[in-house]
């Protein structure tokens, strides 16, 4: 009951992320490019005085990037002492998680196919549940560097 | 009285190990005043301190070896390897009873005499011992250690990372206040603050660190008494890179190194005798090297000695039902020895007390391992063993340099850096080989990449203007990367990146600069890897050979190996070389006779090296010699390498071409004189 939920859009989806790995919301101000990383990483930027490394989630996805944006929002995670921002389009809301995710009954995106946990109901409506370290891993195929 | 004692132990304690590598210097050189002076202050502080405490042995252990040594100073004896023996024995004996009173033992029951009578083993008679200069008491506390306490590492990490918080705060705020339009009234206070900031950032950095010496410090010694013991000859050459090292970590890399050194020294390097037999210097080489990257300690252990005998291995391997023998077919150099590593397995013939035989280098990987780290091992037969030992580091600062290259910013670890030039023409000269770049600085050729080329960045700087960042990789190669701008030289905390970025190989960690901007930090072995620029522990450990044979007389010449059209390599002084190009087959004439011309800059030049063949692509690859009056131009089909020669071993065959050793095999040699004659000869044929 404890648990909670980050609902994200991204490409005009919901999705959910869970809070508990969660260190903060932020504004990306300056991202460093980073030469022959994997197309969805896309950079490194500063939180304080740690590094992030910056993940787009569109691409990580396999969607279409987003038109216009004017300054990157990131999901701030953090996995095994490291710093992730994951780059989304929008950020709506914290819903209570209960329950697990449920298996998804159709094919969907390969790249959310990827990525996604399940699927939760939520008080905003159905969601995908996004796995973080799978957004973080990227497409299968890489760029050969 | 008990803290009086404590500290006595402690300061003794620290002062045997300084004083460890300082013995051997000495007996290498007992003209060094230096080092004389150091051992003396410590047997004249160990003799100094009895007075308080009531060590009778530690007296007059102290008290022999301080007059003894004495005499050396006041140049009434000589420092013989007979005096130096015993004066290590007594340093040895001194440190039994220390540690003996630090554990609260009872002192080990041996007989100082005789150590203090083999003093005077030369013979000499034994001159009154003079009263040694009395040290002043400023000068004793300046050798004593300060006292220390401990602390548990979770909280040093979280102080470090509030500094570091705090300087971008810090940042912040001057970012702001320079936004205000006049007087704030706040510049004072506020550069009273930046400037205990920096203070604080530096004494805090500092605090988990110690210099790796203090890990090496004791391996001269170690490597004397081994040699002694087996009947070898050892130089050992440590350079220690500034690298500093997490205090935690000297402790857990300190016995798998113990037993590297051991087992190069023992098993590695040969008797004297075999050395000989085998025409290599009699004393053998051992170098141990430490370079620090961003989420890396690398340190180094090379051996010039009779290598690893991977076939034994293999062979072993499969006898004990290891490997399969189709397994054993598909591993590479590197996985071959790394069997040197499986429990029980080991070439050496016979097991000797120092290093044992198959025990250890399991043990020795499993530590290494345990603590994230790697063991490489490259040998080849006959010529030595590098074993490369990767140690990991969760926090360091790296002392670097910020590069740039297009708008882009990297850090490079300061201890590869050997040197930077400028493409100023005249400190050094750029060629292109093979379409590679090579940059001449005093006469050394070094290949050369553009960082932009291996990260697929834009350069923004015109070539002229580009910096060389000379870069001496861990084996001792070295190789030059240009950029565009070199930023800073600054200390870097530098962070583990994350492991999707780390899996690109080219980087090693993060780190910030001071406005707070998030910088990579290059895997310097990863690009020269990923540019082709580490070569063979072979070549390297050939040519060190050489320049330690005759350091003096010898001067080696570069030569351009190359492979000509009729499948033989041939060999060309680089120096006769005017260029080296490519050019259409278009411009290629050949006579029915052989000759053949070809169009350079609009004029005909005779070419030769095509050995009747006209090459089918679009392109021959050609080099040219001579000059602009007498010119003539090479074909040939591949280059091989660049190699040194030396000039003193060319002969000349009885057919008159002069012949050169490279790499065991005669080549032939060409100059731009013996070219051009032949370029004559065969022009003079076709008219």
């Amino acid at each position: 009951m404890d648990q909670s939920l980050l609902l994200v859009s991204i490409g005009g989806e919901l999705a959910g992320i869970d809070s508990a790995i969660i260190r903060s919301v932020v504004e990306l101000e300056a991202i460093t490019p980073v030469p022959r990383a994997p197309d969805h990483i896309a950079g490194l930027a500063a939180l304080r005085s740690r590094a992030m490394t910056v993940v787009d989630c569109r691409r990580s996805l396999e969607l279409p990037p987003l038109e216009g944006a004017a300054k990157a929002l990131a999901v701030v995670v953090e996995i095994d002492e490291f710093l992730y921002a994951l780059v989304v389009d929008a950020v709506e809301e914290v819903v209570p998680l209960d329950g697990d995710p449920a298996e998804v009954r159709a094919d969907l995106l390969p790249g959310w196919t990827r990525a996604a946990l399940g699927m939760i109901e939520t008080s905003a409506g159905p969601a995908l549940m996004l796995d973080p370290a799978r957004l973080i891993q990227g497409p299968a195929k890489r760029e050969a560097a | 009285m008990d803290d009086l004692l404590a500290e006595f132990i402690a300061e003794s304690r620290d002062m045997l190990e300084a004083l460890s590598g300082e013995v051997v210097a000495w007996e290498a050189d007992p003209s060094d005043r230096a080092r004389l002076d150091a051992i003396f202050r410590f047997v004249h502080t160990v003799k100094g301190n009895c007075g308080f405490f009531e060590f009778p042995r530690l007296e007059a252990l102290s008290h022999a070896a301080e007059d003894a040594l004495a005499d050396v100073r006041a140049e009434r004896r000589r420092a013989d390897p007979s005096l130096v023996t015993a004066v290590l024995a007594i340093i040895d004996r001194i440190a039994e009873i220390v540690e003996a009173i630090g554990d609260g033992r009872e002192e080990p029951a041996t007989d100082d005499a005789p150590l203090i009578a083999a003093l005077d083993g030369s013979g000499e008679e034994a001159a009154p011992a003079p009263a040694a200069p009395a040290m002043s008491p400023a000068q004793k506390r300046q050798s004593a250690t300060p006292r220390t306490i401990r602390l548990p590492v979770e909280l040093l990490d979280r102080v470090m990372s509030g500094v570091s918080d705090m300087a971008v705060a810090r940042n912040d705020l001057s970012r702001r206040l320079a936004q205000h339009e006049g007087e704030t009234g706040l510049e004072a206070p506020f550069n009273r603050l930046s400037a205990i900031l920096a203070d604080l950032r530096e004494a805090i950095t500092r605090i988990r660190m110690q210099r790796i010496d203090t890990l090496f410090s004791g391996f001269p010694r170690m490597v004397r008494d081994l040699s002694h013991e087996l009947g070898k000859q050892v130089m050992v050459e440590i350079e220690s890179g500034d690298v500093e090292i997490d205090r935690e970590m000297i402790e857990v890399v300190r016995d798998p190194l113990v037993h590297l050194i051991r087992n190069a020294v023992d098993h590695g390097i040969e008797t004297p005798a075999d050395r000989r037999a085998a025409g290599k210097r009699e004393i053998g080489l051992l170098q141990i090297s430490a370079r620090q990257t961003g989420s890396e300690i690398r340190i180094g252990i090379v051996d010039d000695g009779k290598g690893i005998d991977g076939d034994k291995l293999v062979a072993k391997a499969v006898a004990s039902g290891l490997l399969s023998a189709e397994e054993a077919k598909l591993l590479n150099a590197r996985e071959r020895n790394a069997l040197i590593c499986e429990p029980g397995l080991s070439t050496a013939k016979e097991v000797t007390a120092v290093s044992g035989r198959g025990v250890g280098m399991d043990v020795v990987r499993a530590n290494i391992e345990k603590i994230g780290g790697s063991l490489m091992i490259d040998s080849t037969p006959g010529s030595g063993t590098r074993m490369m030992l990767n140690i990991p580091l969760t926090l360091s600062i790296v002392p670097s340099l910020t590069i740039g290259v297009g708008k882009q910013v990297f850090a490079i670890p300061r201890s590869y850096v050997e040197e930077i030039v400028r493409n100023s023409g005249e400190e050094m000269d750029s060629t292109q080989i093979g379409g590679r770049e090579f940059i001449t600085v005093r006469g050394q050729r070094i290949a050369c990449v553009g960082l932009e080329e291996i990260l697929g960045v834009e350069s923004t700087c015109p070539p002229e203007a580009r910096l060389y960042v000379l870069i001496r990789l861990v084996g001792g190669d070295i190789f030059g990367l240009a950029v565009d701008a070199i930023h800073n030289h600054e200390e870097l905390v530098v962070k583990p990146i994350a492991p999707v970025l780390m899996a690109c190989g080219f980087y090693v960690g993060t780190t910030q600069l001071d406005d707070g901007s998030p910088v990579p930090m290059l895997d310097v072995s990863g690009v020269a890897r990923s540019a082709g620029m580490i070569r063979e522990v072979k070549d390297r450990s050939l040519r060190k050979e050489r320049r330690h044979e005759r350091p003096d007389e010898r001067v080696l010449v570069p030569a351009l190996l190359f492979r000509g059209f009729d499948g033989s390599e041939r060999a060309v002084e680089m120096d006769s070389v005017r260029r080296i190009e490519k050019l259409p087959t278009d411009s290629l004439r050949t006579a029915a006779d052989g000759t053949a011309q070809i169009v350079i800059d609009g004029r005909i030049v005779p070419l030769v090296g095509l050995a009747g063949e006209r090459p089918e692509s679009g392109e021959i690859n050609l080099f040219r010699v001579g000059n602009d009056r007498a010119e003539l131009a090479y074909a040939y089909a591949s280059i091989v390498d660049l190699y040194e020669f030396d000039p003193a071993d060319v002969v000349t065959s009885q057919g008159g071409q002069r012949l050169t050793l490279i790499d065991g095999r005669p080549v032939e040699l060409f100059d731009a004189t013996t070219l051009l004659a032949d370029g004559a000869a065969l022009s003079g044929a076709e008219a």
